[in-house]
């Protein structure tokens, strides 16, 4: 099934497009996922993923390369707030796995899944978040919290109001 | 300019890359995503070589050579590097060979039984990835893809449809279509050569053999007119799969689907395996002196009022010996065009029909216009020649038809037309012709089978003729079947003999008819009543009518069925042996690859029998001479075809029905290959016009030459061509179809 985009998409999308050559649409493929995934509460569909492939008249895998490469782009729902806990080098040898461990217990989800009410999402960060000075280190709402503690998690998490 | 390679010094250009000079001059360089034919990405780093002065290897598929260059590829320090990158590959790579289908013509093997080490450090767990379901023609294990993308940059560089991507990244990483859509392109089983290990297979071929124990024979296509250059493994007298050989000149180093899996139907349950005599309403077992014994006499018994028609996809020894016993019956009205019904034209077309450039020459042009042709489905191979020009000359390419084609490479301009705003549109008489391109340029046109099938062909044809002659253009036509070009040679045409030599009879070519006349004698080779004709509806009451209906066919039909006196099982295209001519006018040999099913019987054989029984003289190799000589005495210029004094046809407002038949499905070998069939474009419907109403959605009665029909297909609207209804079918339809183009009323 194909949904339309809203014309506010489409007019957002357009103006991406004009910043690269015609016949060069896959070039705006990134920024127009991020539009249409902002706008539908933090994820992707399928369904979304064509309409956008049919609009910019691309093939429908060229999108789907690019919004399962990038782990910016969900392609389930999730939980309002997103953590990320970096288990690169640096943060896994300052033990970045019990603080994984830790977060999954106190949510109750396993990591990749979201809290029950929605209110949390235990991301499956790929990559060093960039900040191995501060390790063991996680992001949430794309804030960086560095060297992390048990009581730390507590109180940033604790911290986050229902809203 | 040149470079040393392991010492050795080698003459290369400018614009060479390592890889290219040593496979030039056969030294070893192991490489995954490296293929002389796509795009290079140097991603997987087999290709490393040693390169003095560079501080680590460089991969050899992308490194540009430098004038006095030294490059080794066996030293410690390439053979390290090679060595390290294979352990690499082999982290997440199953050690199941003894079951995986491409052991033993495994490059990931090969490699690594020269390049790899004998242990690895990684005792971890390896990876598993679920495979796709992709279609029925390549099969998946995906546990096994080393990544190397070549599937990929396939998709996007020569099919011109990207179907397989590469998502996830670093471990989660995946060869996929978008969520398990099936691959639609007509080339998709390419994929199946180019992938270096055991994750994409043929489907056909799956489990069924083990590479080292098949027998590989060349041949040549019998479903184009192209006459791609195949090669066929067998084993144990059975075909296990087809691959491409490599030919320069027509299809490079791939093939289409329909060449790839066209041999699935050969072993069809409706194959006919034993000569067949009518016994009242049953087709009985005889043998072929009985059946061969009802010919000649039938053949002497109604002589003149007797009709053969043969199917362009037989081989020329076949169309030699079947017009000469004709011929020698006095029997003249022999044709191979069953699908046409136009004829007007016949007296000035080329001896021999052709694309008239070399395929290779297609890149060179400036405009290209298609008319009556979808390329990527009809010609798959032709279309990777189209989007090379498009990429080399940024060639713009025109395609003017009867219904709104997919193409895999970009149009100009796609212009949905009916016949007479086809016939109309090259009318050079008319001030303004709506074609507009640069007629300075290097012009082609190239005139589609489906043409001929239209009821103005001859129309279209001169106006064509007419327009590509005062523009400077060539003129190229396609064949309907792999020998059409054949046909035309061997005189399997009622005015012309072998050679194209006309019979000089008092003129009235004007008015020949193919079906609507009666015959008391039907001779019908290699062709179904219920597809292969203009109209399934005449040639049923043509059938019904006649004193004698001699077939020679391979598969049993319903109409065979009813109304055969005698059928001769005749072998298909892989148990015989023969010669096409193809679109390029070159005579191409095919020798038999399996033997022949049951009793039947390659029909150069049969007939060479029959005739022998009052010509003793001939002989195979005498058959094979006569063909060489009338072909090496046959000159074309050109593929004009100007008629003078045509009328016009079709009046301006009348409701014409024009009939799309699926690609895969052009001969009765193709109509039974079901993976094929089930893959791709299988999808019946009716269209009508916008303006056009039909009140029962399910049943659609069209009024035609007194008869109607019931279709019950979905239905469709369209916006163009005006007062035209479309009937698109797909492979497996079996109803009747009525005629190809024809006045209907709704
Ligand atoms: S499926 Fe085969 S061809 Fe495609 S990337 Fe994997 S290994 Fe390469
Ligand atoms: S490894 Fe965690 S921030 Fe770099
Ligand atoms: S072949 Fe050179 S990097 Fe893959």
């Amino acid at each position: 099934m194909n949904i339309s985009l809203s014309d506010k998409i489409k007019k957002e999308i357009d103006s991406i497009k004009s910043k690269f050559p015609d016949d060069q649409n896959k070039s705006s493929i990134i920024e127009s996922l991020l539009i249409i995934q902002h706008e539908n509460n933090g994820y992707l569909t399928n369904e979304l993923i064509e309409s956008l492939a049919d609009y910019l008249n691309v093939q429908k895998i060229d999108v789907y390369e690019v919004a399962t490469f990038y782990s910016m782009f969900s392609l389930k729902p999730i939980g309002k707030n997103i953590i990320s806990v970096c288990t690169n080098v640096s943060c896994m040898l300052r033990n970045s796995d019990q603080i994984v461990n830790y977060i999954e217990k106190k949510l109750k989800v396993k990591i990749g899944e979201s809290t029950k009410d929605n209110k949390f999402y235990l991301k499956d960060e790929m990559e060093c978040l960039a900040a191995c000075n501060g390790a063991p280190m996680m992001q949430v709402n794309h804030i960086n919290y560095e060297n992390l503690t048990y009581e730390k998690i507590d109180k940033i998490l604790d911290g986050i109001k229902d809203d | 300019m040149h470079i040393y390679i392991n010492d050795t010094k080698y003459e290369v250009s400018e614009n060479d890359t390592i890889i290219q000079v040593a496979d030039r001059n056969e030294i070893h360089i192991p490489r995954f995503c490296y293929h002389k034919r796509l795009s290079i990405v140097a991603s997987c780093r087999m290709c490393l070589v040693d390169v003095e002065g560079a501080k680590y290897p460089q991969p050899a598929c992308s490194t540009l050579v430098r004038d006095g260059m030294k490059v080794n590829t066996t030293n410690t320090s390439a053979s390290q590097a090679q060595k390290n990158t294979m352990e690499f590959l082999l982290i997440n790579h199953p050690l199941d060979c003894p079951i995986c289908d491409q052991a033993g013509e495994c490059e990931l093997q090969d490699v690594s039984l020269e390049h790899g080490d004998y242990k690895s450090a990684y005792n971890e767990i390896k990876r598993t990835v679920i495979d796709k379901d992709i279609g029925d023609l390549v099969s998946t294990e995906m546990t096994r893809c080393i990544h190397c993308s070549r599937c990929v940059r396939f998709g996007e560089e020569v099919a011109g449809i990207k179907e397989l991507g590469m998502t996830g990244r670093g471990e989660e990483t995946k060869i996929e279509t978008f969520i398990n859509q099936g691959l639609s392109s007509q080339l998709s089983g390419n994929v199946i050569d180019l992938c270096p290990v055991g994750a994409l297979n043929n489907s056909l071929y799956k489990y069924s053999a083990r590479t080292w124990d098949l027998k590989q024979t060349s041949s040549i296509s019998s479903n184009d007119c192209l006459g791609s250059n195949i090669f066929y493994h067998t084993y144990k007298d059975e075909i296990k799969r087809c691959i491409p050989k490599e030919d320069e000149e027509i299809n490079l180093s791939w093939l289409s689907d329909n060449d790839r899996f066209g041999y699935e139907g050969i072993k069809s349950d409706d194959r006919i395996l034993h000569p067949l005599i009518r016994r009242g309403d049953n087709l009985e077992k005889t043998d072929f002196n009985t059946i061969s014994d009802y010919l000649i006499e039938s053949l002497k018994l109604y002589s003149k009022k007797s009709c053969g028609i043969m199917s362009a996809q037989s081989s020329c020894e076949e169309m030699y010996l079947f017009q000469h016993l004709l011929r020698e019956n006095n029997i003249g009205k022999i044709d191979h065009r069953s699908k046409e019904c136009d004829f007007r034209y016949q007296k000035n077309f080329p001896t021999i029909p052709s694309f008239d450039i070399k395929l290779s020459e297609i890149k060179n042009l400036d405009n290209i216009i298609i008319i009556g042709t979808n390329v990527s489905k009809e010609f798959p191979i032709l279309s990777i020649y189209f989007r090379e020009a498009i990429k080399n000359n940024d060639t713009s390419i025109f395609s003017f038809a009867t219904y709104e084609f997919e193409e895999n490479f970009p149009l100009k301009k796609s212009h949905v037309l009916n016949s007479q705003e086809l016939a109309d549109c090259f009318n050079t008489s008319t001030t303004e012709t709506n074609v507009d391109i640069d007629k300075t340029g290097n012009n082609l046109i190239i005139l589609g089978p489906a043409i001929s099938y239209l009821s103005n062909y001859s129309n279209i044809l001169n106006n064509i003729s007419r327009y590509a002659e005062s523009n400077n253009m060539k003129l190229s036509l396609l064949g309907d079947q792999a020998n059409t070009s054949g046909a035309w040679a061997m005189g399997i045409v009622p005015h012309r003999l072998p050679g194209g030599v006309a019979i000089n009879k008092t003129d009235k070519s004007g008015n020949y008819e193919l079906l609507s006349d009666t015959d008391d004698l039907l001779v019908i080779y290699n062709l179904e009543p219920e597809y292969d004709f203009s109209d399934d509806n005449k040639i049923l009451e043509k059938l019904k009518k006649s004193k004698a209906n001699i077939f020679f066919s391979s598969y049993m039909t319903e109409s065979i069925k009813k109304y055969a006196h005698i059928v001769f099982p005749l072998s298909t295209q892989v148990e015989s042996s023969g010669s096409y001519i193809n679109t390029n006018k070159k005579l191409q040999q095919y020798e038999k690859i399996i033997n022949p099913l049951g009793e039947s019987k390659d029909g150069a054989d049969i007939l060479l029998t029959i005739c022998n029984s009052f010509d003793s003289s001939l002989t195979h190799e005498g058959v094979k001479k006569s063909i060489r000589a009338i072909l090496a005495k046959i000159n074309v210029n050109n593929n004009f075809v100007q008629i003078a004094n045509l009328d016009n046809v079709k009046n301006s407002n009348f409701l014409e029905k024009i009939v799309i038949r699926n690609p895969n499905s052009s001969n009765p070998t193709l109509r039974r290959c079901n993976s094929l069939l089930n893959t791709h474009d299988n999808d019946d419907y009716f269209s009508i016009p916008l303006d056009k109403t039909v009140s029962d959605n399910d049943k659609i009665i069209l009024n035609e030459n007194n008869n109607k029909l019931k279709l019950t297909i979905k239905q469709k609207k369209h916006a163009k061509p005006i007062n035209t209804v479309l009937v698109k079918i797909g492979g497996t339809h079996k109803e009747k179809i009525g005629a190809y183009n024809t006045e209907v009323d709704l």
